[in-house]
């Protein structure tokens, strides 16, 4: 029992951090927020997530803590948020769109994504790619669809059920009537190990992450399914200008309060939110991250959520189809 | 390769006393969190997250490379003492390790771990800073195929296991594959096996899986029988024994290094696979296979080598090509990035001053936790002569704990309890829990890169056959399924022939 | 009636109940998509092979059976204590089940007071009380407000 006191020691000096963040207040918030987070810490949900978390406590003069619920792609955190009894603002979600909007279109979830409160969104101007290795044989992205002609495509994607990934292959399918074999990985990383080593044809997945290794000189990103083209890479051409239009597949990281949060709660929340995007030092951690910062307020952020649900209601039938 | 001035740049940056307080802040945060079951070195990395706003990249990555690799031999401490993983890589320790504990070698089996996990994060970070760019695209050649066949090589070694009672160690391996295919299979998108269920969606949780396996049904034994841990008094001081134990088994060391960096640096498979399967590739190598799973020190050896060389191994991919090896070094990566080093194959050029900083954090940290491990070592083993009603409740309760905290869910208890019962009853019955254990941590490897396979090869089985790699891992599996029957025959016909 | 004891062993008892289960689930798994069904029928197919051959062995050849399962050496183990299992699963269960209505913290002192009360030593109260109280505190600081983990979460008690 001696050594157990020994190591209660160090656990005592750690427990006395979160009190020296917490500072006792009157109104909201008084005391800390927790904001669930529907992904695996250390991953492109949770990294911006738990940034933002940071800055926010900055605003909010609470502690603002970070829990990550996993499970159903995310949708186990949305229903266990969206069911909460008491929306007085404490609990909030962070979680990446439109694959939210999959999970509750397709999976026929408890939770309405529409009659969430829209708090606002950071990370975005993030979109889908196509990826090949640097040393392929397919140069552009003509060359794909030509060879697909001949032969069926190995086109490998990440992260499981609901996922964007699972929406990009549906226009790749439908929209570019590409040829091809879906091989599903676990998760991004996966994808662009199997397409360095030659295992599929081409792989996708996010900008944030694909830029990095394209700029290595790993790995060459094709075409973005972006609405222009991107600044980082210039010469990387857009769907749409390889002649798809209606391509487009967003990817971004915001926050939600379940519905009939009070709307002053909302607002506080909300203006957390947009004045931490504004923070030199948030700005500065974004770029040394290489995080792409796209900040909206709620009403544009709501306004995307609508959108979304139109162009995912367009493929809907045949991402039931795949599942 | 690398100029010398920036290895030594790298080396000198580490001996400042702000980073060496923060690699010992790190250290000691990794053990604790390594012996709280539930919490893995993921979640501990991001507790520490806060304290390293405002550093330099290499002072943060100094504190972060303490949780990551004392996280290991935390969760081996209680792995060996008390039977319960408080990480789910430490669970292939426990098969070995707290049979050893029982018979009152506890001090010995944490100085075996404290020792090879130290060797193997030496040796590995060694590997890791000259040959990880070469390791790293060797290991990209391993595509669905080839990690389907790996999986079906490694569990293969069941039919070795299972020899001295074939049909009740077959059953618990069924057993163990037929879970691992509940919940959502993630290559055709369908639900399977989870009796209406939400909560079995993601499968049978490993870590809840474990601790039911193991800890609850020893606290069930225990309670029975109304006894310490450890039946007997401590042997000896266990001081040294453990150290000059490690060395006596040199061969064990280094095949269980291979396999732990060489499954560290694929991206598709962690620490616990690696683990799990040095562990049974030295069941496969030895002659004695009844010794294993009744406190033989080689399985020890074997599972904390092949820990923490994967640890390392973790980061080959990492930090060459910028894909994570496992959850862990996925956290290890996106804390890199939030610091501004990005990973790829020049990150040991340009970041070359941080990176080789961080090795020599690797190092000092293995050296101290060797240190820390035989020093506490006789000291943590005396909670095994704790008093009956006050271990139980103990043990029950961080087992509990280390089950609900994952998920914060009580639907994980009665998982936990579930297996509780399972594994009492399979121990009392002569089932061995090996093959089932596994089979769990290999089945959704071999299943999903079969599937991969067949999908990418439009359901042709030539692609398990396609590449120079492909077939040495196939001659592999059925020599190893055919041995364990020929070798008698083989001794017969030896002896005739004389 | 009287069933024969060899329809009673444990044993014949768990290896019959997997049998069944697994036939269901082979019977289930035609319905998952043909991809996914693969694996799972392949292997609840190998496991109902080896129970059937178990059952053949043990219903009939019961001989063969002693002499592949002969080999593997009894543990040398100490008998337990009937009542003392049985009373133990009470205090897990009980444990659980305190914890699912006020919170895990719970838990703590209802392991410890249930054990302690049913099968622990009599007379050595001071000791017990001192290592709960230790516990519970100590989870109340480390995993409450250092780790967040909502342990004060129950059914009837909600304080997050």
């Amino acid at each position: 029992m001696h050594s157990m006191k020994k190591l209660l020691v160090p656990l005592l000096i750690l427990s006395i951090y979160p009190s020296l963040v917490q500072a006792a207040q009157e109104k909201f918030p008084s005391r800390p927020i927790k904001m669930v987070i529907t992904h695996a810490a250390g991953g492109s949900v949770d990294l911006p997530a738990r940034a933002m978390a940071q800055y926010m406590q900055k605003y909010l003069k609470v502690s603002v803590q970070c829990d990550n619920m996993l499970g159903g792609g995310g949708r186990k955190a949305m229903e266990y948020v969206f069911g909460q009894v008491k929306p007085d603002g404490y609990t909030i979600v962070a979680s990446a769109f439109p694959s939210r909007l999959i999970g509750e279109l397709v999976y026929d979830s408890k939770y309405k994504m529409k009659e969430y409160v829209h708090l606002g969104s950071w990370v975005g101007g993030d979109y889908r790619t196509i990826f090949v290795a640097r040393d392929s044989v397919f140069k552009d992205f003509r060359q794909v669809i030509e060879e697909s002609k001949k032969r069926k495509i190995n086109v490998g994607g990440g992260g499981g059920l609901g996922s964007t990934s699972q929406l990009q292959i549906v226009y790749l399918k439908e929209l570019v009537k590409l040829n091809l074999n879906f091989v599903p990985f676990d998760s991004d990383a996966e994808v662009t190990a199997a397409v360095l080593g030659k295992h599929v044809d081409i792989g996708t997945g996010p900008l944030s992450g694909a830029i990095r290794n394209h700029k290595s000189e790993e790995i060459r990103i094709l075409a973005v399914h972006a609405p222009k083209r991107i600044k980082e890479i210039p010469e990387i051409p857009t769907m749409k200008e390889l002649g798809f239009d209606g391509v487009v597949i967003p990817y971004g990281v915001g926050a939600w309060a379940p519905p009939h949060t009070p709307k002053e709660r909302a607002k506080i929340l909300s203006d957390a939110i947009t004045t931490s995007c504004k923070d030199p030092e948030f700005i500065k951690w974004a770029e040394k991250s290489s995080t792409m910062l796209d900040p909206m307020g709620p009403e544009e952020f709501y306004k995307v959520t609508l959108e979304d649900y139109r162009s995912i209601e367009k493929v809907l039938p045949l991402l039931k189809k795949e599942k | 390769m690398v100029p010398f001035d920036i290895i030594f740049q790298g080396i000198a940056a580490t001996f400042t006393v702000q980073n060496l307080f923060l690699l010992l802040l790190g250290l000691i945060v990794g053990v604790v969190v390594g012996i709280l079951p539930g919490i893995g070195p993921a979640a501990g990395m991001v507790l520490v997250l806060p304290f390293s706003v405002g550093l330099q990249a290499t002072s943060a990555l100094v504190l972060m490379s303490g949780v990551y690799l004392a996280s290991s031999y935390g969760g081996s401490v209680s792995a060996i003492l008390v039977n319960t993983p408080g990480e789910s890589a430490s669970a292939a320790t426990l098969l070995d390790g707290y049979p050893m504990t029982q018979r009152g070698r506890g001090a010995e089996a944490l100085g075996i771990s404290a020792t090879a996990g130290c060797l193997g994060a030496v040796f590995g970070v060694l590997a890791l800073a000259f040959t990880a760019p070469l390791l790293a695209s060797l290991a990209l050649r391993f595509g669905p195929a080839e990690n389907c066949l790996l999986a079906l090589f490694a569990l293969s070694v069941i039919s070795a296991i299972v020899k001295r009672n074939p049909i009740k160690g077959l059953i618990s391996a069924c057993i163990g594959l037929v879970l691992a295919t509940v919940g959502a299979d993630e290559v055709s998108n369908s639900i399977r096996f989870t009796f209406g269920l939400e909560a079995l969606e993601d499968g049978v949780p490993f870590v809840q899986t474990m601790i039911g396996l193991f800890a609850i049904s020893q606290v069930l034994t225990l309670s029975e029988q109304n006894q310490t841990i450890s039946s007997v008094e401590l042997a000896g001081s266990g001081f040294l024994t453990g150290f000059k134990t490690t060395f006596k088994h040199p061969l064990t060391l280094l095949r269980s290094f291979i396999i732990g960096l060489w499954i560290g640096a694929l991206p598709a498979a962690g620490r616990s696979t690696a683990s799990f399967m040095a562990y049974a590739e030295e069941i496969r190598a030895a002659k004695d296979k009844s010794q294993f799973g009744k406190g033989n020190p080689v399985g020890v050896i074997a599972a904390e080598m092949g820990n923490n060389a994967c640890a390392m191994g973790d980061l080959i991919p990492t930090l060459s090509l910028g894909i994570p090896g496992s959850v862990g070094a996925a956290v290890f990566l996106g804390i890199m990035i939030i610091f501004g080093v990005i990973p790829g194959h020049k990150v040991f050029i340009e970041q070359g001053k941080t990176i080789y900083a961080l090795f020599t954090a690797f190092f000092i940290e293995s050296l101290l936790i060797l240190a820390l491990g035989l020093t506490y070592a006789k000291y943590f083993a005396k909670i095994t002569l704790v008093r009956n009603d006050l271990i139980v409740p103990i043990i029950l309760v961080f087992s509990l704990l280390g089950s609900y905290a994952i998920q914060n869910s009580f639907f994980d208890l009665l998982i936990t309890a579930v297996f509780g019962a399972l594994g009492y009853f399979m121990n009392k019955h002569g089932y061995s829990p090996v093959p089932l254990v596994l089979a769990l941590v290999l089945g959704p490897m071999l299943e999903k890169n079969f599937q991969r396979a067949l999908i990418m090869s439009d359901g042709s089985y030539s692609i398990f056959a396609s590449s120079g790699i492909s077939l040495v891992l196939v001659a592999l599996t059925f020599f190893s399924l055919i041995y364990p029957y020929l070798s008698p025959l083989l001794k017969r016909w030896r002896i005739r022939s004389r | 009636m009287l069933i024969p004891k060899k329809f009673k062993e444990p044993v014949f008892l768990f290896n019959g109940f997997l049998l069944g289960a697994f036939i269901v689930m082979h019977h289930q798994a035609s319905r998952f998509p043909e991809r996914a069904q693969k694996f799972p029928k392949f292997v609840l197919g190998l496991g109902i092979l080896t129970l059937t051959l178990w059952m053949v062995a043990y219903l009939f050849f019961p001989a063969l059976l002693k002499f592949t399962e002969g080999q593997a050496e009894k543990e040398d183990e100490v008998a337990g204590n009937r009542s003392r299992y049985y009373w133990s699963w009470f205090c897990i269960a009980g444990s659980i089940v305190v914890g699912y209505l006020f919170g895990f913290m719970f838990v703590v002192p209802a392991a410890f007071l249930s054990y302690g009360l049913i099968l622990g030593e009599k007379g050595k109260w001071v000791s017990l009380m001192t290592v709960m109280l230790a516990m519970t505190l100590c989870f109340y600081i480390v995993f409450y407000r250092t780790l967040h983990i909502p342990v004060l979460n129950g059914v009837f008690l909600n304080i997050d």
